[in-house]
């Protein structure tokens, strides 16, 4: 089975641990518990007839990208990079983070999240992402689950190409 | 032993421990001083957590020249090494073969720390932005409101520079003034009478006065950062309002041959719609119960023949709500008046103690040529 190792990445607070937690053992916690390094954990996904082991690495957050060690970056094969749908900060320099990110991770798959839909509308959504000069991939919801599954799945078959 | 007595004794001191691998991922030594790797000895190391599956193919292409990779405050399993440590793996060469010393620091009572500081830290930060949010956002409500009241000022500004000729077809064609003073020089048998244009109810008022905040606030919209795209779909809205709920209905005599000469009556137009339409919005602003009229006649003051129109609406209401009413109407007097200065008219208003009647008279230059 093919393992491939995915960075969860975006500034504190945006909820990375709470969809690395619903998405490896489907439960969410209201209280917000700060990671301060990396913990990592695994989920296999199934890619129409293939499977794939995805290595999760639930990453602490920085307010920008070049403050997360380089080394944490060391033979991964995707990135998620998520922000809060409610905290214009977290997504303030998302276009630098990303070509950061891109630059750091040259043909990697970068999935872009915005996170916490359960606490927005649809419009507010909509506006956010038209604010943004990069495209979001998703948005999700890690307390509800909604799209959580959906982007792993994503990345799964992107990952496997 | 690979691993020195006086390594293992370090590693004791400072809560550490030394583990070599061979490439194949199984454990070759161990000083075992924070952890047992009894039960790990019989599968390659990278099975025991996902942390190290996940590294365990970079390790591979380091070589014994390339400097340490370092990962800190990785959060390990309860069921492998339950804390916070920092790792440190390099490549070495054991009896002719490669191997990978993993280096363990076990940091977990500092970590757990620096995680309790980071959370408060974290939390005020979150907090404090979104408490910044909830002040942008009343903020904003407030700003709405305020440039609400900056909109008309902007519109007179703009259109005074000839900011678009799209405002001036949009507040009112040309040919609906021609058509109204068309109807007065028809209709106009004696010098100076009255016209009643404008007779809306409070239902009307309040009705488009909604309509109008529903617009504003459905937009966001900021008028210091207004476009011109915007502008003209709100001066749109506006205009079909005024339109599909005022009717004009002028009529008015006169008999001085020279006033109506209404073939000269250029102008502009559209200042004479603002003017209306501001004191409409007046009117709503100010909950009029009852009807509100505007009188309009032509008027010689000086061998110049003028359009004078005396808007007339209670002021009852607001006199007797004094805390912002008031405040919004001297806006709209003093908008008015820019408005008829620039057409190079005159305002003033008509006091009447006795009279719970607001009246406001000014006089338009009808021969203006454009």
């Amino acid at each position: 089975m093919t393992s491939k190792k995915v960075i969860l990445t975006g500034s504190f607070g945006v909820g990375k641990t709470s969809l690395f937690n619903q998405f490896i053992y489907a439960r969410f916690s209201d209280r917000y518990l700060t990671t301060i390094g990396v913990k990592v954990n695994k989920k296999v996904v199934k890619v129409g007839d293939r499977e794939i082991s995805l290595l999760l690495w639930d990453i602490a957050g920085e307010v920008t990208q070049d403050k997360v060690p380089t080394s944490y970056f060391l033979g991964a094969s995707g990135i998620v990079y998520v922000f809060d749908l409610t905290r214009p900060l977290t997504y303030k320099n998302i276009e630098t983070d990303i070509n950061y990110l891109k630059d750091l991770l040259p043909g990697g798959i970068i999935k872009i999240v915005g996170n916490k839909k359960d606490l927005v509308s649809e419009e507010q959504i909509e506006a956010v992402k038209n604010s943004l000069s990069v495209p979001v991939n998703i948005t999700t919801s890690a307390k509800t689950g909604e799209n959580v599954s959906d982007l792993f799945q994503e990345l799964g078959t992107d990952l496997i190409g | 032993m690979n691993i020195s007595v006086n390594t293992q004794v370090d590693n004791l001191t400072q809560f550490a421990q030394s583990i070599l691998l061979n490439e194949q991922g199984f454990i070759i030594e161990s000083c075992d001083t924070i952890f047992s790797t009894q039960n790990l000895l019989n599968k390659p190391i990278y099975e025991a957590a996902p942390f190290l599956e996940s590294i365990f193919p970079s390790l591979l292409i380091l070589t014994p020249d390339t400097p340490p990779i370092h990962f800190n405050k990785v959060e390990m399993p309860a069921r492998f090494l339950p804390g916070y440590y920092d790792f440190t793996f390099s490549k070495v060469h054991l009896n002719d073969t490669d191997g990978i010393l993993w280096c363990v620091f076990d940091y977990t009572d500092l970590y757990i720390d620096l995680m309790r500081y980071q959370q408060q830290k974290n939390e005020l930060e979150i907090h404090r932005q979104l408490f910044e949010l909830q002040n942008q956002s009343l903020q904003h409500s407030s700003d709405i409101k305020r440039n609400k009241n900056f909109f008309y000022p902007y519109l007179n500004t703009n259109s005074s520079k000839g900011f678009s000729v799209k405002i001036q077809e949009l507040l009112l064609s040309k040919d609906n003034v021609l058509d109204l003073f068309s109807t007065i020089q028809q209709n106009g048998t004696s010098t100076i009478h009255s016209i009643d244009t404008i007779n809306a109810n409070l239902e009307e008022f309040t009705y488009i006065k909604k309509e109008f905040d529903l617009f504003f606030e459905r937009n966001n919209t900021h008028f210091d950062k207004i476009k011109p795209l915007q502008l003209d779909q709100i001066l749109y809205e506006a205009n079909a309002m005024v339109e599909k709920h005022f009717n004009v209905i002028p009529t008015v005599d006169l008999n001085k041959e020279e006033d109506t000469n209404w073939d000269n009556i250029a102008g502009k137009p559209y200042l004479i719609r603002q003017v209306i339409y501001n004191l409409i919005m007046n009117s709503f602003e100010q909950n009029i119960v009852s009807p509100i009229n505007i009188y309009t006649s032509i008027v010689d003051s000086a061998m110049q023949p003028s359009l004078k129109i005396i808007f007339s609406q209670p002021i009852k209401k607001f006199l007797h709500s004094p805390i912002s009413r008031p405040s919004r109407l001297t806006f709209r007097i003093s908008l008015v008046k820019k408005l008829v200065d620039l057409y190079g008219g005159k305002i003033f208003p008509l006091y009447d103690l006795a009279s719970p009647i607001l009246r406001i008279s000014f006089q338009l230059p009808c021969y203006t040529q454009i």
